[in-house]
């Protein structure tokens, strides 16, 4: 399995010198199967500066099929659509997966809507353009991989924790979760035994303070990692007012965690432009 | 009167090390003088966040007033975090022209939507007034500005804005297509249409009448700041989009006889080294001076003597 990093922040895009080496642009990630399948999750910026590196693929000039999971209705995953280059290509299709507890359909939509995109709707994207939804215990399939959608709590909304198999590895994508003693545990089993664990390292606070306090930062994915027994932990989603140096401040501290149990637990930061081979 | 670029990049912020010099952070400019304690803004895009964080830290401006020259994504994307309006103590206004079939209030319910947004409009600490103006006249604001505007040639409209404080004048001018093809309206036009066959007949008289609306907001501005997403190549295969060249800008700035012209909205995949080469080909022009929108920098008008 090949996981490639488009767009790690959370919020709002943060371009500039203070965010080069990890990357301003909000949530993408990339999937791409054995047979050149391609699955995306999340449609923040990083979506679209993925997709002008896809246009080298001669199938995405017309012919081509692209997989994408949105794992929450918020800016940071969806606001790079409108600029993703395969949707706006005929004779390509895209295939959207939703969990039938999200809406992903209609907060496209609106936000297509004429008044913000000059699209004006998802229908004149020229691309055919599906939405897909599964409810948790059913298996999405594409090519090798078996996919699993699951919903969690996350603040007064929904996210959509998702897992990826193949047959030989394992990796899950919590882009977005509050935990509390009721889901954690949950979160915990849904993530039991993965190979990589990519979790949201936001752990709350002032959103619109640039000086909030991030000592806790990525302290819960630690925590779900190491309960779990997953073999390598990306903390991602990081916040707008972070910088590079802050960043690997957050990774000392996740490394020196109390709450990390697993001695062999690789914590790792995600960063713009890294592919994983798994 | 001070011109500050806080995001200068069009459609969608653009991150990483080939854009680092220029800025990848969408539309927003600040407009300031040094005998008024108010602040005009233009547009909310990315770079509105930086331009909120500056205002909080020198603790200087209580008094902001932002206009949007249209709800496309790339010039309100950035008012969910634009800290000032989450503390008490900042009076912002926030100003709409009246259009058919527009609502500031509907598109700020949108932004600070549940399905896309956690800071919601209940979440305002600061003194929030919206007001709908009729863009017809002028509008005089606290601190000695006066604005006005007129419409530009964008899908799904968008305005221009002429702001003047003590004789000295700015113009933004984006997003906006030139006046010579066809009008840009609600309508979706999907495929590049054949310019040799523009302008229709009945669209010369509605061109004509909005280039000369903007001619007459632009007379005798000191600096213009105009959209030019597009070289010629790009306005030729998507003149539909709504976007100009350095080479309509220039055209409306030489019939105003304007002093400085600034180079702004760049397209996403503008690099540094391309905008370097735009500002070296500009370089030697004087009538007007040319240069290309940077972020973090700012444009000095001192006609009349004051800052």
């Amino acid at each position: 399995m090949k996981i490639s990093f488009h767009g790690v922040r959370g919020f709002i895009p943060v371009p500039g010198a203070r965010t080069l080496c990890y990357g301003g642009n909000t949530l993408s990630f990339g999937v791409e199967t054995e047979n050149g399948s391609l699955v995306g999750i999340d449609a923040g910026t990083g979506l679209s500066t993925w997709s002008r590196a896809l246009m080298a693929r001669a199938d995405m000039r017309g012919s081509g099929k692209f997989n994408l999971i949105i794992t929450h209705t918020g800016y940071e995953h969806v606001q790079g659509f409108s600029f993703f280059i395969p949707a706006l290509v005929g004779g390509n299709t895209v295939n959207i997966y939703q969990h039938n507890d999200i809406n992903i359909a209609d907060v496209l939509e609106s936000q297509v809507a004429a008044e913000f995109s000059p699209m004006q709707t998802l229908s004149n994207f020229g691309s055919d353009i599906k939405f897909f939804s599964y409810k948790s215990d059913e298996i999405i399939q594409i090519d090798e991989l078996s996919i699993v959608l699951q919903t969690f709590p996350c603040g007064n909304s929904k996210s959509t924790a998702v897992k990826i198999q193949d047959k030989n590895s394992t990796a899950v994508f919590l882009t977005q979760v509050t935990h509390n003693t009721e889901s954690i545990k949950k979160i915990i089993d849904f993530s039991s035994g993965a190979d990589i664990l990519i979790h949201d390292s936001f752990s709350g606070g002032d959103i619109t303070n640039s000086s909030r306090d991030f000592s806790n930062d990525g302290q819960q994915a630690v925590e779900v990692a190491s309960a779990a027994g997953v073999s390598k932990l990306i903390l991602t989603r990081y916040h707008h007012s972070l910088d590079d140096k802050n960043l690997e401040d957050i990774l000392k501290r996740c490394i020196d965690s109390p709450s990390n149990k697993n001695p062999e637990l690789c914590i790792e930061l995600s960063r713009e432009g890294n592919i994983i081979l798994i | 009167m001070k011109v500050s670029f806080w995001g200068v990049r069009g459609s969608i912020p653009i991150s990483g090390v080939t854009t680092k010099k220029y800025g990848g952070n969408t539309s927003c400019i600040s407009i300031s003088s040094d005998n008024s304690d108010s602040l005009i803004i233009l547009d909310a895009g990315t770079g509105i966040r930086e331009l909120g964080q500056t205002i909080i830290h020198d603790n200087t401006v209580k008094n902001i007033h932002i206009f949007f020259t249209h709800a496309h994504w790339d010039h309100i994307q950035g008012l969910v975090y634009f800290e000032p309006l989450y503390r008490s103590g900042y009076k912002i206004t926030i100003y709409s022209p009246v259009k058919e079939g527009k609502s500031i209030e509907r598109i700020l319910d949108t932004v600070f939507g549940d399905a896309f947004s956690r800071l919601s409009r209940n979440d305002w600490n600061a003194d929030v007034r919206i007001i709908e103006f009729d863009d017809s006249t002028a509008l005089t604001i606290k601190g000695g500005y006066t604005i006005s505007s007129s419409p530009l040639n964008h899908p799904w409209d968008a305005d221009a804005y002429r702001i003047e404080h003590n004789g000295n004048v700015c113009v933004y001018v984006t997003d906006t297509a030139p006046f010579d093809h066809l009008i840009l309206g609600h309508e979706f036009i999907g495929k590049s249409p054949d310019l040799s066959t523009l302008p229709v007949s009945g669209e010369i008289a509605s061109l004509e009448k909005m280039k000369s609306g903007l001619i007459n907001l632009c007379n005798n501005a000191d600096l213009i700041v105009y959209d030019t997403m597009f070289l010629s190549d790009d306005y030729n295969r998507n003149p539909h989009w709504g976007h100009s060249t350095p080479e309509h800008a220039i055209e409306i700035c030489k019939k105003v006889n304007a002093d400085h012209l600034v180079l702004f909205h760049h397209a996403p995949e503008r690099t540094d080294e391309m905008l370097d080469q735009m500002s070296e080909k500009y370089s030697l022009s004087r009538n007007p001076l040319i240069t290309v929108a940077r972020e973090n920098t700012s444009v000095f008008i001192t006609k009349s003597g004051e800052q």
